[in-house]
């Protein structure tokens, strides 16, 4: 098992670092973007401003590369909150409307305010909607995670969210669910941040690993 | 909407925590890193920890900060750092180094486009408006910790500020209660309670169960909605937990965190 960890420059790869190293694991912090076929796992974390993620990841180097590592199915690639924003298209956070990935279609919305404040900040709950047992297995979601954000993917904004995911979960932001994790094909992802979600994160982070 | 947070808040002065009433930095409590991995192994929801080391000639320098990548290496639950936090760089070497969100306090009246930047670069959700409260004079001010005196600045004024910056979650501080145990500041949530519209911590003498019990009721029966209660002296002197907090809270129906 080869992990890498792609640095956006945006937020705290080092916790993510000291997670996996608690899971008996290294990473190598990929540095450089030409060959991702080293690893046999990338996971892309990330805090911050969509569009300084969406800069980053606008070299052609590094699309080409993923793209690469993608087509392989025994590879995998996790997204970590703003990581995982940008494996979308657009972002209502954006000011300057750069795309990012586009590995999906649907955009990234701002949480609407309402009863539950906006960033959304702390501990939820999730609940699986379509689960393969692949990655959100059922014993791992009855602890709660930790989100600190302010833009999602909207589950009613998805227009066929079974089609689009081989499994994803859900947490709600006031009455307003939102996609919590999701895996298509070899693509995972989880708009909460693993690494701080104490055990329960382990627990996911090492099912991505498996 | 997320659960409410019980947030044990430090003080950390070098290699040790300390504490004592209305901000008072006197009394050394035991070594900082060793108390934040008892924390680690409890499970709580979030650690708030203040560096009020001093920073020698330069208040922008980043080493004053470095113990963090000590904390980051075995802390799996969100980190909150603040301290005289005066540059960027220091933000960014505090996000980068496992800090979830920086606490930024003399900077929301000193330096306001430090804390635009700071959100501009890494998000509202990062940046903490951390702000002291005094009543004086049939007024509430904003109160200095650090110097240890009011200052001519009423408190709606800041908080409309701040929260036009763009700040993520404001946490207010009642100096009249802080350090005391003898409950919170009650008067003060109310005041609060209509001119914050972010996440709101709030913090300032807790010192029992009872007390947090009495918050989350009065918090009710205003219609305010609370993300998280901080607390210090009460976890330091008392032995009450954060965990006992939430399961206390919990079974009153408040919907706190209680880990597996």
């Amino acid at each position: 098992m080869n992990i890498g960890i792609i640095n956006a420059g945006v937020g705290s790869i080092h916790s993510l670092k000291n997670s996996l190293t608690l899971l008996d694991r290294s990473a190598t912090i990929v540095s450089d973007y030409r060959s991702l076929s080293e690893f046999t796992h990338l996971i892309f974390p990330g805090v911050g401003h969509f569009d300084q993620g969406a800069a980053f990841v606008s070299d052609n180097i590094l699309k080409l590369s993923l793209q690469e590592f993608l087509a392989d199915p025994s590879k995998r690639l996790l997204g970590i909150c703003l990581g995982m924003q940008l494996f979308f298209s657009s972002s209502e956070e954006s000011i300057n409307g750069i795309n990012a990935l586009s590995l999906f279609d649907p955009p990234i919305q701002r949480l609407p305010e309402s009863e539950a404040k906006v960033p959304n900040l702390g501990w939820l709950p999730i609940a699986s909607v379509k689960s393969t047992d692949n990655f959100l297995k059922a014993e791992i979601q009855n602890g709660d995670f930790y989100f600190v954000h302010s833009y999602a993917l909207l589950l009613n904004s998805l227009s066929n969210p079974n089609d689009m995911f081989d499994e994803y979960s859900i947490a709600m932001h006031g009455n307003i669910p939102f996609v919590a994790t999701f895996r298509s094909s070899n693509i995972y992802g989880c708009q909460f941040h693993p690494e701080k979600s104490s055990l329960s994160g382990l627990l996911l982070l090492k099912q991505f690993l498996e | 909407m997320p659960r409410l947070r019980i947030v044990p808040a430090l003080l950390k002065r070098g290699p040790s925590l300390v504490k004592g009433p209305s901000f008072s930095k006197s009394r050394v409590i035991g070594p900082a890193l060793p108390s934040i991995r008892v924390y680690q192994s409890r499970n709580i929801d979030e650690l708030i920890v203040v560096d009020v080391s001093s920073s020698g000639e330069d208040s922008e320098s980043v080493e004053r900060f470095s113990w963090i990548k000590d904390v980051n290496k075995f802390l799996t639950m969100p980190l909150s750092v603040g301290g005289g936090i005066r540059s960027i760089e220091q933000i960014q070497y505090l996000i980068q180094n496992g800090a979830d969100r920086v606490v930024l306090n003399s900077a929301l009246r000193n330096d306001p486009s430090l804390v635009k930047h700071a959100v501009a670069m890494h998000g509202s959700q990062s940046v903490v408006g951390s702000i002291d409260v005094l009543f004086a004079d049939d007024k509430w001010l904003v109160y200095d910790s650090w110097l240890q005196k009011p200052l001519e600045i009423c408190l709606p004024s800041l908080i409309t500020d701040v929260q036009n910056l763009g700040v993520g979650e404001i946490l207010v501080t009642s100096q009249r209660c802080e350090g005391q145990m003898k409950g919170f500041d009650l008067e003060l949530l109310k005041f609060c309670a209509d001119l914050i519209h972010v996440p709101f911590i709030f913090s300032g003498g807790a010192g029992s169960l009872a007390d947090f019990h009495d918050l989350m009721n009065y918090a009710n029966n205003i219609n305010l909605n609370i993300s998280a209660i901080a607390a210090s002296s009460c976890f330091h002197f008392t032995h009450v937990t954060p965990v006992d907090v939430a399961k206390s809270l919990k079974n009153s129906g408040f919907n706190t965190r209680v880990p597996l």
